[in-house]
């Protein structure tokens, strides 16, 4: 009796640590494919930066500082996780001369995955005299 | 063993073995769909950051459809990338080299051409029907693969915008 309720214990406690395993695998590929999202809308409203002049990146609110991306981006019923995201244009962090010549944007997102609020952001420098300029 | 205890532990290992089926069904099909998100991912990663290298860097836009879109590279020939619905493929073409598949499984791909002006307070550019003025591309598909089940339950869906940096 007390060999089988043994067994049966670590046939049980072998059968949750696997299952356990399965569940983790899973959740770890669903963060892995939500990142991915968040980085590509990161990445899409970074590309987009380039194509504004100083003026309209510096006039408030020309670009607005909140949006709401979703997981699945073409219209879908089930758009999946929601993204938060926020845009911020501050002063650039430097002490050099020409920091007023230059400016700080930080792009974030935010989504809950698995009950927990993840965040990421992307931070790039924009300058007067730089990327706005080539245009043809 | 009697008749009794032996109708008790056949109904107890039948409802165990119930349960191992269930989760084994489960899983099998699980796994499966994460197999294909990740080779989905993997696939529409690839391309995407083949075709944002690619575009960046030519020349400028000579014609757009929804499906295909037909660049000067920056070399001097021509880049193509087409969209076959009946095949479902996004197929690279390109001058003196021979065409590339990026995409199979490819359920529905569009694409939009913008100019570089912004529209005040969103996000967006102004649309354009004239390659000429094309300072943006989006691109967006959705890929799908089969599984023993259901065929859209995996899908991955694809979005992005590119600037043609030299235009």
């Amino acid at each position: 009796m007390v060999e089988v309720l043994v067994a049966v214990g670590i046939i049980g406690i072998m059968f949750v640590s696997l299952y356990s395993g399965f569940s983790s695998g899973f959740a770890v590929v669903q963060l892995a494919r939500e990142n991915l999202r968040a980085t590509q809308i990161l990445q899409e409203k970074m590309e987009t930066i380039r194509l504004y002049t100083w003026e309209q990146l510096n006039t408030p609110n020309f670009i607005p500082t909140n949006f709401l991306e979703d997981f699945y981006a073409t219209t879908n019923a089930n758009s999946g996780v929601v993204y938060t995201g926020s845009v911020t244009i501050a002063a650039c962090p430097i002490t050099e001369a020409y920091s007023n010549d230059l400016r700080q944007v930080t792009m974030k997102v935010q989504w809950e995955s698995a009950g927990i609020l993840r965040n990421r952001e992307m931070i790039t420098f924009v300058s007067r005299y730089g990327l706005q300029n080539y245009i043809y | 063993m009697t008749l009794v205890e032996f109708m008790i532990s056949g109904s107890i290992a039948a409802i165990l073995l119930s349960a191992v089926a269930m989760l084994t069904f489960y899983t099998g099909r699980s796994f499966a769909s994460m197999a294909n998100y990740i080779e989905l991912d993997q696939h529409s990663r690839g391309t995407l950051d083949q075709m944002s290298q690619q575009i960046r860097q030519t020349t400028k836009l000579l014609s757009a459809t929804s499906q295909k879109l037909v660049f000067l590279d920056h070399d001097g020939s021509n880049l193509t990338y087409v969209y076959n619905p009946t095949n479902r493929t996004l197929i690279r073409q390109k001058t003196g080299q021979p065409d590339k598949v990026l995409l199979t499984g490819c359920d529905n791909l569009e694409f939009n051409i913008f100019q570089r002006n912004p529209i005040n307070g969103t996000y967006n550019q102004y649309p354009t029907a004239n390659a000429a003025t094309c300072k943006l591309v989006q691109l967006r598909w959705t890929c799908s693969r089969d599984n023993i089940y259901s065929r859209f339950n995996t899908e991955s869906v694809q979005s992005a915008r590119i600037v043609i940096r030299k235009q």
